[in-house]
């Protein structure tokens, strides 16, 4: 028997169990028992290359930034290094995107946060800042139509705003659509 | 009483969590805040205990060489009552309140509920509340007659196994998140087995959080109750729905 | 109109050309050169740039690696006009010294939220982004 399924709000792959793996407000051996066995269960997931492996290179990739800018005037003046937390909170959100999202390239942002960019030419692309809160600022130009706007990044859900921004100038593949 | 009303004289909870995450100042820092939060709360929650979180991560550098790097912050500030069942949280995102067993009804919290939620608005004057959450952890003793069980007695949406003469458990661990489409409110619902003790039972863990996302300000208790009752609903519903009678019949002793 | 220690014009004309250094392989790809190479400095809330178009590449490579880089690897330089500055409503005035130097100035700040000024300041950095071309060193 076939089981409804909701187009409204799908969480895709693995994104609740990312929630579930973290610590949480629950405090009872119980709720320990449950964010253990969701932790080895992701712990096997992040260990297949099939079902992880492009992230596996994402996160390298996002490490290698890190510590290509993990000193203050990176940019040759007075660039602030890359933020820890924003690493932990762009590594959290690598995780939570579903899978069927292209995943993004990485840049430095002179405050210390992380630019995360889905660029299919010069004038379509979508560019996403994670920094140390868990607000993400982002923006996008589609031809002449541009904005910008703010989300945040909560549970380990990827708000559908910004899953909709990315897809509006991604399709298949990886961000660098130009290559 | 509402079709998904609960009434068991022995419910199986070990943990009740209501959890409101919300828009807080930008200028907020949980560390700078400990002790008017301390001294608000200190009457009826007198122990208090600071919640780290730390984070490792290690990775291996072109050349082999191992990295470690590590980070430490406030999670959460936390209040206890002496018995240590009850507490409530300040959090970097937002306000918690813990009921650990014995629990009895969530009518008997929701005035204490309100009264440390108020006390927390004011002290930590949240813009806006974004995420209302109710997570119930149950634990279900379920009798191991011979060293065997059969759990579609016990649970109606239990795990299956691909050849049940052949293959036996030896642990599971299903999840699955919906959405009540009258209401939008969501729910992720855990079931997994623990390890079984000495005294012929099978623990297993029901553990179920619904969930809504959306905008309410942090002065409308009204609205917050609503929507807390709503989740109740669906928590209930969902409960109700996942155990056969005879297993909810093993709470009425 | 005055003229600076440099020979050039107080005033930094909507067609010259402006450089700006860069210092990480990540800040461009094979499209061109990503928004945040543009991004401003938060201590002096300006983005540092150089008025020199692509050519002569060879004071160019002068200017990017004893007043930029210094030990660090010049990856490349983003070369654009400061009338594309311009027209994603910043501007581009002259700071000197060191020679030849401006600031990409009106960035929009919000004190009372960071991340809203920082999507903003992304806004105009991609705006700027799509008309720069990009020289690899």
């Amino acid at each position: 028997m076939f089981e409804p399924i909701s187009a409204l709000g799908i969480q895709l792959g693995f994104a609740a169990l990312y929630s579930l793996a973290r610590p949480g407000s629950a405090i009872s051996p119980e709720a320990q028992t449950v964010q253990q066995a969701v932790g080895s269960v992701m712990d096997s997931v992040e260990r297949s290359q099939a079902l992880f492996g492009d992230k596996a290179v994402a996160i390298s990739q996002l490490w290698a930034l890190a510590n290509e800018c993990n000193e203050a005037g990176w940019d040759g003046e007075s660039a602030a290094a890359i933020d820890r937390q924003a690493v932990f909170n762009a590594l959290a959100f690598i995780r939570a995107l579903p899978a069927h999202v292209p995943l993004p390239e990485f840049a430095p942002e002179p405050d210390g946060a992380i630019s995360l960019d889905w660029i299919k030419s010069r004038t379509h692309l979508f560019s996403l800042s994670v920094g140390a809160s868990d607000r993400l600022a982002y923006a996008w130009l589609d031809g002449t139509d541009k904005g910008h706007a703010v989300a945040r990044f909560q549970e380990g859900r990827v708000p559908q705003r910004v899953l909709d921004g990315i897809d509006a100038v991604a399709s298949n593949g990886n961000a660098a659509f130009g290559s | 009483m509402s079709k998904n009303s609960i009434d068991l004289a022995n419910a199986p909870i070990v943990e009740a969590v209501l959890d409101i995450d919300c828009d807080l100042p930008p200028s907020f820092d949980l560390g700078a805040i400990e002790t008017p939060i301390r001294d608000a709360f200190r009457s009826k929650y007198p122990a208090f205990r600071t919640q780290f979180v730390e984070e490792h991560q290690f990775m291996s550098e072109s050349d082999g060489t191992p990295k470690m790097t590590s980070r430490r912050g406030i999670q959460a500030l936390q209040l206890l009552k002496r018995s240590g069942k009850q507490l409530v949280q300040i959090r970097v995102q937002g306000f918690s309140f813990n009921r650990l067993a014995p629990y009895s009804s969530l009518d008997k919290y929701l005035p204490e509920i309100e009264r440390t939620w108020r006390s927390y608005v004011r002290l930590v004057q949240p813009v806006q509340i974004r995420h209302v959450r109710l997570r119930y952890i149950n634990r279900i003793l379920l009798p191991y007659a011979g060293g065997k069980i059969e759990l579609d007695d016990y649970l109606k949406c239990g795990p299956r196994l691909p050849d049940e003469d052949e293959l036996t458990f030896v642990g599971f661990l299903n999840q699955h998140s919906a959405v009540e489409l009258a209401t939008g409110n969501q729910v992720n619902i855990v079931l997994a087995a623990q390890s079984p003790p000495a005294d012929g039972t099978l623990p297993v863990i029901l553990d179920i959080a619904a969930f809504k996302d959306g905008s309410i300000e942090p002065s409308d208790w009204a609205k917050l109750r609503t929507t807390i009752q709503s989740l109740r609903q669906l928590k209930n519903l969902v409960f109700k729905n996942s155990l056969t009678d005879k297993c909810l019949n093993l709470f009425q002793r | 109109m005055g003229t600076l220690p440099s020979g050039l014009d107080t005033i930094v004309g909507d067609d010259e050309y402006l450089a700006r250094f860069l210092t990480s392989s990540s800040q461009f790809n094979s499209v061109g050169v990503k928004p945040s190479a543009f991004l401003p400095n938060p201590k002096d809330r300006a983005s540092s740039v150089f008025r020199h178009g692509a050519s002569p590449r060879s004071s160019l490579l002068k200017i990017g690696k004893t007043l930029v880089a210094g030990e660090r690897k010049l990856h490349g330089v983003a070369i654009c006009k400061a009338h594309h500055i311009r027209a994603a409503l910043l501007d581009v005035v002259a700071q000197e010294p060191p020679p030849k130097h401006a600031n990409i100035i009106g960035w929009p700040w919000l004190i009372s939220d960071p991340e809203l000024e920082k999507a903003q300041q992304k806004e105009r950095a991609a705006l700027v982004a799509q008309y720069a071309e990009m020289l690899i060193l």
